[in-house]
Parts: C-alpha cells; sequence; structure tokens
C-alpha cells in the first residue's frame, strides 16, 4: 500500500469510515504482524498486538496529520504497542516462537524454510529492518523514523543483516 | 548469484511467506473498538460520578460552612440576647424595687398627712369640744 493511500484511509477512519479501517486491516494487517513478531517472538501475542494496532488507529485517526507517512504512523503505533508489552511482560516466561506461520509453505517450501531459519540467526533489530523493507517497501529512512535509530545505524544494520543471511544461506539459495 | 538478485530473492520470499498469512477477521478488531469505547464510557462515567461527588462534597462543605456560620451568628445573637434580658432583668427589678420603694414612701407619706391632718382636725375638734 502506498503510503498516499494510506493517508486517505486514515483521514476516512478519522471521519468514522469503517469500511476504509477494514481495507487498511486487510492491506497491512500481515506485514504489521510479521513487525511486532519480530519483536515479541509469540505468534498469538503478535496477533492480538496486531490488532489492537488498528484499535488504536481508529481511536488517533482524528489526531493523524497527512504528510505522506500513513504507513510509518501505523507502524510506530504497532512499535510503541510491541516495546509496552515487552516493557510489562520483562519477567513473564513466554514461549519463544521461531517462525511468525503457522504452517509449513507449498510454494518455494525449502528455501522459505532456509530463508526463515537464517533470519532466525541475525539479530532483532536486523530482522525487523529486513522485514519491514522487504515486506511493507519502507525505505530506510522511514525504518530509521519508526524505529528511532540514526539513518547510518540503520543503513549498516540493513547491509549486515543481508550479507549474513548472504553467508549462512550460501551460493545454492536460489 | 548477484547481490541485487539475492536481495530481491530474499524480499520476494519473505513477501511470498507473507501472504501465507490469514488475517484473523475484521469483527475481532471491531470487537476490540468496541470493548475499549465501553470501558473508555465507563472510566468517562466514573470519573463524571467522581466529580459529581467531589461536587457534592463541595456543596456539603458549604452547607456545613453555612450552618457553622449561622450558628456562630446564632450563638452570638443568643448571648446578645441574653445579656440584654440579664440588662432588662436588672432594670425591669431596680424599677420595680425604687417604684416599690417610691410608693411605700409616698404612700406612707400621704398617709402621715392624712394621719397629721385627721390628728390636726381631731385636735381642732378636739379643741372645739374643749
Amino acid at each position: 500500500m502506498e503510503h498516499k493511500l494510506a493517508d486517505e484511509l486514515i483521514e476516512a477512519v478519522a471521519h468514522g469510515d469503517m469500511g476504509a479501517l477494514e481495507i487498511l486491516y486487510y492491506h497491512m494487517y500481515r506485514e504489521i504482524y510479521l513487525y511486532i513478531f519480530s519483536l515479541v517472538h509469540n505468534r498469538c501475542e503478535a496477533e492480538d498486538l496486531a490488532q489492537d494496532t488498528f484499535m488504536r488507529v481508529y481511536k488517533y485517526a482524528p489526531n493523524f496529520t497527512p504528510q505522506g507517512k500513513g504507513k510509518s504512523w501505523i507502524y510506530k503505533i504497532a512499535n510503541h504497542l510491541a516495546l509496552t508489552y515487552l516493557k510489562s511482560n520483562r519477567n513473564a516466561t513466554s514461549i519463544s516462537e521461531i517462525t511468525p506461520f503457522d504452517s509449513g509453505l507449498e510454494e518455494n517450501a525449502v528455501n522459505s524454510q532456509a530463508l526463515l531459519s537464517a533470519i532466525n540467526k541475525i539479530s532483532d533489530s536486523e530482522q525487523q529492518i529486513v522485514l519491514m523493507h522487504a515486506v511493507s517497501g519502507l525505505t530506510l529512512g522511514e525504518i530509521a523514523e519508526i524505529t528511532n535509530l540514526p539513518l547510518g545505524t540503520v543503513k549498516w544494520k540493513h547491509a549486515n543483516a543481508l550479507k549474513k543471511l548472504r553467508k549462512i544461506l550460501g551460493e545454492n539459495f536460489i | 548469484m548477484k547481490k541485487e538478485n539475492f536481495d530481491d530473492k530474499i524480499g520476494s520470499l519473505i513477501r511470498q511467506s507473507a501472504d501465507k498469512i490469514t488475517p484473523p477477521p475484521f469483527y475481532s478488531v471491531l470487537e476490540k473498538i468496541a470493548r475499549n469505547d465501553s470501558i473508555e464510557d465507563y472510566e468517562s462515567a466514573f470519573s463524571a460520578h467522581s466529580d459529581k461527588r467531589n461536587h457534592t462534597a463541595l456543596k456539603i462543605t458549604g452547607i456545613a460552612a453555612a450552618l457553622i456560620g449561622l450558628l456562630a451568628v446564632g450563638g452570638v445573637a443568643v448571648i446578645n440576647m441574653n445579656g440584654s434580658m440579664e440588662k432588662s432583668t436588672a432594670a425591669d427589678t431596680s424599677y420595680e424595687f425604687s417604684e416599690e420603694h417610691n410608693g411605700v414612701t409616698s404612700s406612707s407619706e400621704e398617709d402621715m398627712v392624712s394621719e397629721s391632718d385627721t390628728l390636726d382636725c381631731f385636735s381642732s375638734n378636739t379643741s372645739d369640744y374643749k
């Protein structure tokens, strides 16, 4: 989804258009879920927090100022919710799951499993940057804004993550 | 594999994997919104109630203060009244006393005069008889 469309939909939500919220939800749920999962490592919690993200989109849409950054705004909400969850459950023992997916993948299953396994071997912040960049199409500048990291750090982490993945997956990775 | 191709391939595979995720039905979000709204309604109602309670408490305090004020004013009035009553009682007593005293005096003087008169008359009468 383009930022501009996201802006328009959020504005419509601000005027009480639940249809606009539904479109946002079905277009962005997957990437938000993946992003949250990369932080909390728990499918159930990631699902719940992803839904909470859209609940908050509805709640705070009247405060949103359209500047072509609608998607980043939603990611910031997701980021805040996930970090709050991690803070309040710091001492809680929860199952740390490896993949954010329920079932095996039919198409390119071998490659996908190998990739997911490789992604799990890189750091959390590197995972988040790779996922946001690959799935959501967010620029590294937007990711820097969402994660409150300097742009140079994000660029370095992204390059480093890809380097690690290439090394783990090897040359035979198709 | 070239670096760009590799990065693209990774991106493509992650997107393919992400596409396999099935979002929960949208109504679950609507339920959350409804639940959250009801909680907020309750919270706002509760805060309004506590505001009302504070207002009532203020009103009660105000009434109590007014009552205390009234009691204080009333007390002073009673004290003043008592004071004036005592004063008036003393004045009345003195008045009564002086009146009684005067009356007694006057009556005794009148009586004396009349007695002397009577005696004079009697004496004159007696001298006449002499």
